[in-house]
């Protein structure tokens, strides 16, 4: 093996290496399926170390990062867009409350220009100040598509009402006011903070040689120095919720929307597993709880619950659209009987062996394609521990019924609550 | 990459066709499958077949609906069913151990499916919420819009307004979808697909065992005629207001006149790709990374299967005070587009851009079984998954500057804006 790299741990085929001299992480897991490659870096940067002033900067300097880097710009014609796209790739980036990630689904013979355009922005990314005008309305046109669907707008009020201290009180996109004032050289700061080896993770799926791909690594991130300063860490805890919280939007529109948010622990803790069952339980499928409740019945147009593992707390939140003209309040009590009849009676076997199954399954599916997998995996770099995507199925296998309803209990109570109503205004 | 030379294909049976690919993934398959059925063969009323694709699971004649979903979802697997203007669609995936018993379970919801008032009456009122929440869609609003304005009355790529639809689910009973079922399902024109880790002698069984008893249908596509065209119409500019909207919607473009069987087509989709079909195409670079006005611009083709005569169209998101500068650095770029044409380097790269993508595009299992009943309903050789690369590859510049002159008229175009604009 490359004498660069420290072999650190293995999972479900998955090998984690650690460059010896910069602490890059890197996780490879080969797959001949097809001759393609997703090659992925996800940096342990997201809106949660934003604050205000500069909030959805992570998400702007995300899009910079495509105006060009030192070898990859448009004055040497091989633009990051035009040299991947012109080979066919899939590429984009995406940013989240813990992370940024990057990623290119390539044909196999084209991984190693993706591994150099990906090494080069690292640390050589331009974030110019012309870059940022014309950047900045665009991102502002991403907003305003955003606020453009009442259930966006409302998800970003629950998150805001529900989270007052802690940075996930903002959403990734940012407040308006922000987008368009920020500084480029708070951007710039924000790069030259987080863009470090030492704060990324490489993930390679698909068919490629792991001594070649680690090869590549060295050749193009070997040469980039861990950070000279220390990763700063986000400190600030939401104090306890001492009450339930409620609020309304009036906006034109059509349907009224309710969501019904509590709070949930770190998405390490062991009761996220806890969650995610009992949020199947509820929402998922035609033998659902909600489904048979609200669809099936007609009473209500669309039901859901978002529910994600996230480093810090998180949410819980049900989603109902509801007819036109209805009293959302009618549609809060329904939800929340059916929330107390899981604290008081439980679930049963038969729905705890349904949701297992349909783990199990998804697991598997998952693994269908080289970026599904990179996609799954970025997910769990980002709260913490990667192998929380390849152990998740046996921890699944261990809930029983008790533990549902003991977790219900301990966050759907009101006080951990925050309730939000979309009112259609007439107009 | 060669596939078409391992997909395995069954002798078809009273017009069923069944085709699988075994690939390198482990205990699961995709599926997908279709047959004739989408909602241009009821003239009446369009809504039956629509609503007809969503009564599928509600249950059989031999298990009601909790009892269905109750078997799909204890082995973690999922049929959708769906429907387009010609055909009914189904499609999911499952764990190899179950594909015997999924195909048998969607041969009985499409053999024997259990239709009642109750359900209906539920589908209905929840349709009908859908369409009103599509009135405060920005994008949604803007296509109807443009494609009323270019397509005539039951043309197929002509949608219609939200308030008829609501009217006739309205007016649908469980009669109209019971006939519609006993009347135009069946067999004769079905192909399913399997791809993943698939045993296909073991399938092929199954499924001619499940499907074996079913009659056979009396629809065919020459049963909908395409002979109605795009109105021949000179330009026009609309505005579609919808209130308290942060960003507007904008759609240009006019008919083509041509399907995807015309020589011309490939010639002209490619144009367009270079217009505005990616990110580093030309009004990505100009309105978007030049001028910052949009997050999204996209020029295709589209409406041109099934021997339909298609449409350009550009569409992009624009701040509503914006939208008239949009529209004047649109129409500048139609204007080089269109009189100095493309350059040889711009074909060569988007060339390696579509053929590129195309392969990326078999990454999943649901890609490759996409890919393989496309190729089907464009009545294409399955070597036509192989011949597809080629055939972009020897596009000629020549042929495209031709072609983007000859369907590109200033005169024609119809634009639509949405949203909260004056």
């Amino acid at each position: 093996m490359n004498k660069n790299f420290k072999r650190v741990k293995q999972s479900k085929g998955i090998v984690e290496y650690k460059h010896s001299k910069n602490d890059l992480s890197i996780l490879l897991l080969e797959n001949d399926n097809s001759p393609l490659a997703t090659f992925m870096i996800t940096y342990h940067v997201g809106s949660r170390n934003e604050a205000i002033g500069y909030t959805g900067s992570t998400h702007l300097l995300e899009h910079l990062m495509f105006k060009g880097s030192k070898k990859f710009n448009k004055k040497n014609n091989n633009a990051i867009w035009d040299v991947l796209q012109n080979a066919g790739a899939l590429l984009n980036a995406t940013t989240w409350f813990d992370r940024t990630n990057y990623f290119e689904l390539v044909p196999s013979e084209h991984l190693e220009k993706a591994v150099e355009i990906e090494a080069d922005r690292m640390r050589n990314a331009f974030i110019k100040e012309e870059d940022k005008n014309s950047e900045m309305t665009v991102v502002t046109n991403e907003f305003e598509r955003g606020e453009n669907d009442p259930l966006e707008s409302l998800d970003k009020n629950i998150w805001s009402t529900a989270y007052q201290a802690h940075p996930y009180h903002h959403s990734t996109i940012g407040w308006r006011t922000d987008i368009e004032n920020v500084s480029i050289n708070r951007l710039k700061s924000f790069y030259d903070t987080f863009y470090w080896p030492n704060n990324a993770t490489v993930t390679v799926i698909g068919d490629f040689d792991t001594k070649k791909i680690l090869k590549l690594i060295d050749k193009y991130f070997g040469k980039i120095k861990k950070s000279p300063h220390e990763i700063p860490i986000m400190y600030t805890q939401e104090p306890v919720q001492e009450g339930p919280r409620r609020f309304e939007i009036k906006r034109s529109g059509e349907l009224p929307i309710i969501g019904i948010a509590h709070k949930t622990p770190n998405g390490l803790d062991n009761d996220t597993y806890g969650l995610y069952v009992l949020d199947r339980i509820l929402s998922y499928g035609k033998s659902s709880r909600f489904y048979k409740k609200f669809i099936d019945s007609g009473k209500a147009v669309d039901i859901s619950i978002s529910y994600y593992p996230l480093l810090d707390n998180g949410l819980f939140t049900t989603y109902l659209f509801a007819p036109k003209n209805s009293n959302l309040e009618v549609f809060e009590n329904e939800i929340l009987d059916e929330y107390e009849s899981i604290k008081k009676n439980g679930v049963s076997q038969e729905e705890l062996n349904r949701v297992k199954s349909q783990i199990f399954s998804q697991t598997n599916y998952s693994r269908d394609g080289s970026y599904s997998v990179a996609s799954n995996l970025n997910e769990a770099i980002a709260i913490g521990d990667w192998t929380f995507y390849t152990t998740f199925l046996d921890k699944i296998n261990k809930i029983n019924k008790e533990e549902i309803q003991k977790i219900a209990n301990k966050y759907l109570f009101q006080d951990n609550s925050t309730t939000g109503f979309f009112t259609p205004k007439k107009t | 990459m060669q596939i078409s030379n391992k997909i395995v294909q069954s002798e078809p049976v009273n017009g069923l066709n069944f085709y699988s690919l075994n690939t390198g993934v482990n205990n699961f398959v995709s599926f997908k499958g279709s047959f004739l059925g989408g909602k241009l063969f009821n003239k009446s009323n369009k809504l039956v077949p629509e609503l007809l694709v969503e009564m599928l699971d509600k249950g059989t004649k031999k298990r009601d609906k909790f009892k269905v979903a109750n078997i799909l979802e204890n082995v973690g697997a999922k049929i959708n069913f769906s429907h387009g203007n010609y055909r009914v669609y189904f499609s999911g995936q499952c764990l190899t151990k179950d594909i015997s018993m999924i195909i048998s379970l969607i041969a009985e919801q499409l053999i024997e499916p259990m239709f009642n008032e109750k359900d209906l009456k539920s589908v209905k009122k929840r349709n009908i919420s859908e369409l009103i929440n599509l009135k405060n869609d920005t994008r949604g609003q803007g296509m109807i819009s443009f494609l009323q304005n270019l397509y005539p009355k039951n043309h197929p790529n002509r949608p219609d307004q939200i308030d008829k639809e609501i009217i006739e689910i309205e007016k649908l009973s469980i009669e109209d979808i019971i006939l519609f079922h006993k009347e135009c399902y069946g067999l004769g024109n079905m192909e399913i697909c399997v791809v993943g880790d698939v045993d296909h002698s073991k399938v092929h069984k199954n499924l001619f065992e499940s499907f074996n008893n079913w009659k056979t249908s009396s629809l065919s596509l020459k049963n909908i005629s395409n002979s109605l065209k795009s109105k021949k119409r000179t330009g026009k500019s609309d505005i579609i207001y919808i209130p308290d909207k942060s960003s507007a919607d904008l759609i240009i473009g006019h008919g083509i006149g041509i399907d995807n069987n015309h020589k011309d087509y490939f010639n002209i989709m490619i144009g367009h790709f270079i217009l505005g079909g990616n990110f580093s195409s030309r009004l990505m670079s100009t309105i978007r990374e030049k001028e910052g006005l949009t997050y999204g611009i996209q020029s295709s083709v589209s409406g041109v299967d099934n021997g339909n005569d298609g449409y350009w169209n550009i569409w992009g998101t624009f701040s509503p005070k914006d939208i008239n500068k949009a529209k004047k650095l649109i129409f500048k770029q139609l204007e080089i587009w269109s009189q100095k044409g493309i350059s040889q380097k711009e074909l060569e790269q988007k060339k390696n851009t579509i053929c590129g993508m195309y392969k990326v595009s078999f990454d999943r299992t649901l890609g490759v079984v996409a890919r393989i009943l496309d190729t089907l309903h464009r009545n294409k050789p399955l070597s036509f998954i192989e011949e597809y690369p080629q055939l972009i590859n020897d596009i000629q510049l020549k042929d495209v500057n031709n072609s983007i002159e000859k369907y590109y008229s200033k005169e024609k175009c119809v634009i639509i804006s949405s949203g909260t604009v004056k």
